[in-house]
């Protein structure tokens, strides 16, 4: 140890004697980590620029968490940038109208639903070896399946390295341990209603807990505003005036 | 005009060792058919040092060498030689004649300004065969007959120049222009041994004497062709096929034996400029039956290796349901298409590995749930498609951007509801939530539903109308909160007519669910939970 530190202050002593222009660095630089930005200013400031690629990020939160508002956000952003995205759904609960809502373009999201977790774990396996997603997304669903080994962690962190993919990992609760290099908590409010002879569900707050941060400081957080609007109020307040001829228009029942 | 001819020596022998290139160095011999009576057309030169000649019966081969490698000529094994000596060819000029049999002439018009001499053009041409797995002679001249002669008695690359075809052809021997055996007997007795022997008889003479076939004989010894060069469009199909002596009942040897075929396929598939499309797998059982299969490549490719993937992920998939005695695969040529690359759009998945990848996730999930999810084109609140995915360069048709601490801009085709007063404007959600939204808190995200598929029975117990309390094996709780009912009913000039009532219901648990209620069964079904 001691030999190694006096060859690398002779090192930096001949190189400085050299005057080499530019920096000199003793040992392997870091690579800066690549970020996918989530497309939401405050989860891209409090994740410091994005999800990192090549890492596993984890979005945790029981359901109505909006912990799938999340991701489908992430993913709309990837997609309007024109890059290609995946989504492993184990829970086969992907509502593709959700995500057009959300924005994202759905030609550019390979949507795999696998039957069981192992099948899952391939897939998600094989879609990282196969490289050019920007994001791939792993649903567990809710609750945990089982069995969901660990030793699965490394391998998928190694096939996420090497294609430079930011995989995101969406569970009830933390599953990839020490091989995430962010978790996301999500805790949610109270849900909102409105009022009135007609109440509507209206949405809910959450806040965006950072709760593991491998790459920064963890523990700060963000708010977000899940709220019903645009297409999935559409076909409630178009059902509140019946419409004649159309069959496929509902009716209000008083 | 100056032509060249491709002429492969021992042809049937050379379409085998086309297709068995480890046999080169054995002791090969080509018969015409099976069992001992059948005839050799080809001997190795190895077979040949033992003093096996063409013409011998199998069983008179063995007597005189009895470790000989005994092959048949299979006619596809022929047709796809001389298909890919045909490649070779129109790899230099479009204006090829197919003669049969391991020849083919090529017309070298404008060709001299792409190679300086005519050897160069001519080795570069036994170079294009080789590639191909044939040895191949090459002879240029100013006639198809000239050319033929020179490939075929000169032997690797010969090149008679202009107004020299004489001096060349003169004393070539008189077999060569492969006369009848009772005009090569004739000739014999007259002493003419060589070409330039009968060529110097008088054309009128041996009309008189030897009839139409001796005048023919007599121009083609003149170096006179019978008749020009007659360019044929070469088809397009790419076909290799092996015949299999024992019949292959795993998949490992036959993966192995279909990597040859993909290798020689892609090779004439490039030197024509072509990629390959689908593949057309052709299996002959061992049951006399045959399985064809159409292997789908997404993206057309001529890398092996994704081929051969292909070809596993289907074999594996679908196994054949005998032994299989002969292997073939075709190929749909497609063109390689130039894409340009958009410098600011960032590079997807590469479409070879794509395909593989593709086709390994159907084999894992099936076809039905691996694609693009796709917004059915009905008002059933729990339909959904699955399309097939292809990431396409364009840019996306609509985008809607959330940017930031709120909701910048929704360029979206849904911008309004139409009711009964027309389009009407959607309020915005800040002003729906009255949350003090955008600054305050932070970005607003649409709510999202996670579907429960397929939709959860689920027993709900209601008080004047309005759900109270839900069990189910999954879902289970006091009805806390609860929206509805929307009443939503279609396709009812059909079986799958459905009228349903939907609630938004929290339950006690915290969430948020979509609950029905089918009208017709009073059944209810939890089919979606806000997330």
């Amino acid at each position: 140890m001691l030999a190694s530190t006096s060859h690398q202050a002779l090192a930096v002593t001949r190189l400085a004697e050299l005057a080499l222009p530019g920096r000199v660095h003793l040992g392997l630089v870091p690579e800066p980590v690549r970020r996918v930005p989530s497309g939401l200013a405050s989860i891209d400031t409090l994740l410091g620029g994005g999800l990192p690629r090549g890492r596993i990020s984890e979005v945790l939160g029981p359901l109505s968490s909006g912990k799938t508002a999340l991701l489908l956000a992430l993913l709309a952003a990837a997609t309007q940038r024109g890059e290609v995205v995946a989504c492993v759904d184990l829970a086969d609960a992907l509502h593709p109208q959700s995500v057009a809502s959300a924005g994202a373009d759905l030609l550019r999201l390979l949507w795999v639903r696998p039957r069981s977790v192992a099948d899952g774990l391939r897939c998600t396996e094989l879609l990282l070896q196969a490289g050019g997603f920007a994001v791939i997304a792993l649903d567990l669903g809710t609750p945990l399946p089982r069995p969901l080994r660990h030793h699965v962690w490394p391998r998928l962190l190694h096939a996420a390295e090497r294609s430079h993919t930011a995989l995101v990992v969406l569970a009830p609760h933390r599953v990839a341990g020490s091989f995430a290099a962010l978790s996301l908590s999500l805790r949610p409010h109270a849900a909102r209603w409105q009022r009135g002879l007609w109440p509507l569900f209206d949405g809910f707050d959450t806040t965006v807990l950072l709760s593991r941060n491998k790459l920064g400081a963890p523990g700060r957080h963000a708010a977000l505003h899940i709220t019903m609007c645009g297409i999935q109020n559409q076909w409630k307040t178009g059902n509140r005036k019946p419409e004649t001829g159309n069959p496929a228009i509902g009716k209000i029942l008083r | 005009m100056r032509l060249a001819c491709l002429h492969v020596p021992d042809f049937p022998l050379a379409a085998v060792l086309r297709v068995e290139p480890e046999l080169r160095g054995e002791p090969v011999v080509v018969a015409d058919g099976h069992g001992p009576r059948a005839t050799l057309l080809a001997v190795s030169p190895d077979a040949a040092r033992h003093g096996v000649t063409v013409g011998l019966t199998i069983a008179q081969a063995r007597t005189i060498a009895a470790d000989l490698v005994e092959r048949q000529a299979s006619p596809d094994t022929l047709r796809a030689a001389q298909a890919a000596l045909c490649d070779a060819a129109v790899s230099f000029s479009p204006c090829i004649e197919d003669a049969g049999a391991g020849v083919v002439h090529l017309d070298l018009e404008g060709l001299g300004a792409l190679f300086e001499s005519e050897s160069q053009l001519a080795n570069a041409l036994a170079q294009r065969a080789a590639h191909l797995g044939l040895a191949a002679h090459v002879g240029v001249a100013g006639s198809k007959v000239a050319a033929y002669l020179a490939a075929r008695n000169g032997g690797g690359v010969t090149v008679i120049p202009s107004g020299e075809e004489w001096s060349f052809l003169a004393p070539v021997p008189i077999q060569f222009l492969a006369p009848s055996p009772e005009l090569a007997a004739t000739l014999q007795r007259w002493g003419i041994r060589c070409i330039g022997d009968l060529a110097a008889l008088p054309a009128r003479a041996v009309g008189t004497r030897l009839g139409p076939e001796g005048m023919q004989l007599a121009r083609r010894a003149r170096g006179e062709d019978d008749h020009p060069l007659v360019p044929r469009p070469l088809p397009l199909h790419f076909e290799e096929s092996v015949d299999l002596d024992d019949g292959i009942e795993t998949l490992e040897p036959l993966l192995f034996v279909l990597r040859g075929l993909l290798d020689r396929l892609t090779a004439r598939l490039a030197l024509r400029g072509f990629i390959c499309g689908d593949l057309r797998l052709a299996l002959r059982l061992a049951t006399r039956g045959r399985d064809e299969r159409t292997i789908a490549v997404t993206a057309p490719s001529n890398d092996v290796k994704s081929l051969l993937a292909l070809i596993r992920l289907q074999l594996e998939t679908h196994p054949p349901p005998a032994a299989i005695e002969a292997v073939g695969v075709m190929a749909i040529p497609e063109r390689l298409r130039a894409a340009q690359l958009d410098l600011f759009r960032p590079n997807g998945p590469t479409p070879a590995r794509l395909a593989v990848t593709l086709a390994r996730l159907t084999a894992l999930c099936g076809a039905d749930r691996v694609g693009v999810p796709a917004v059915a084109d009905t008002h059933r609140p729990d339909a959904y498609g699955v399309g097939e995915f292809r990431p396409h360069p364009d840019p996306p048709p609509f985008t809607k951007v959330f940017t930031g601490e709120g909701r910048k801009e929704i360029p979206s085709p849904v911008t309004g509801v139409v009711t009964g007063e027309g389009k009407k404007k959607i309020p915005s959600p800040v002003a729906i939530s009255g949350n003090g939204g955008g600054s305050g808190w932070g970005p607003i995200l649409p709510l999202t539903l996670r579907a429960v598929r397929p939709a959860c029975a689920v027993e709900v117990f209601c008080e004047r109308d309005r759900p109270e309390f839900v069990r189910g094996e999954r879902f289970a709780g006091r009805v806390v909160h609860a929206a509805g009912p929307w009443r939503v009913h279609g396709d009812w000039w059909s079986e799958s007519g459905y009228t349903r009532d939907y609630y938004d219901a929290q339950l006690s648990d915290g969430c948020v669910y979509r609950l029905f209620c089918e009208v017709t069964t009073q059944s209810w079904f939890v089919d979606g939970v806000y997330d």
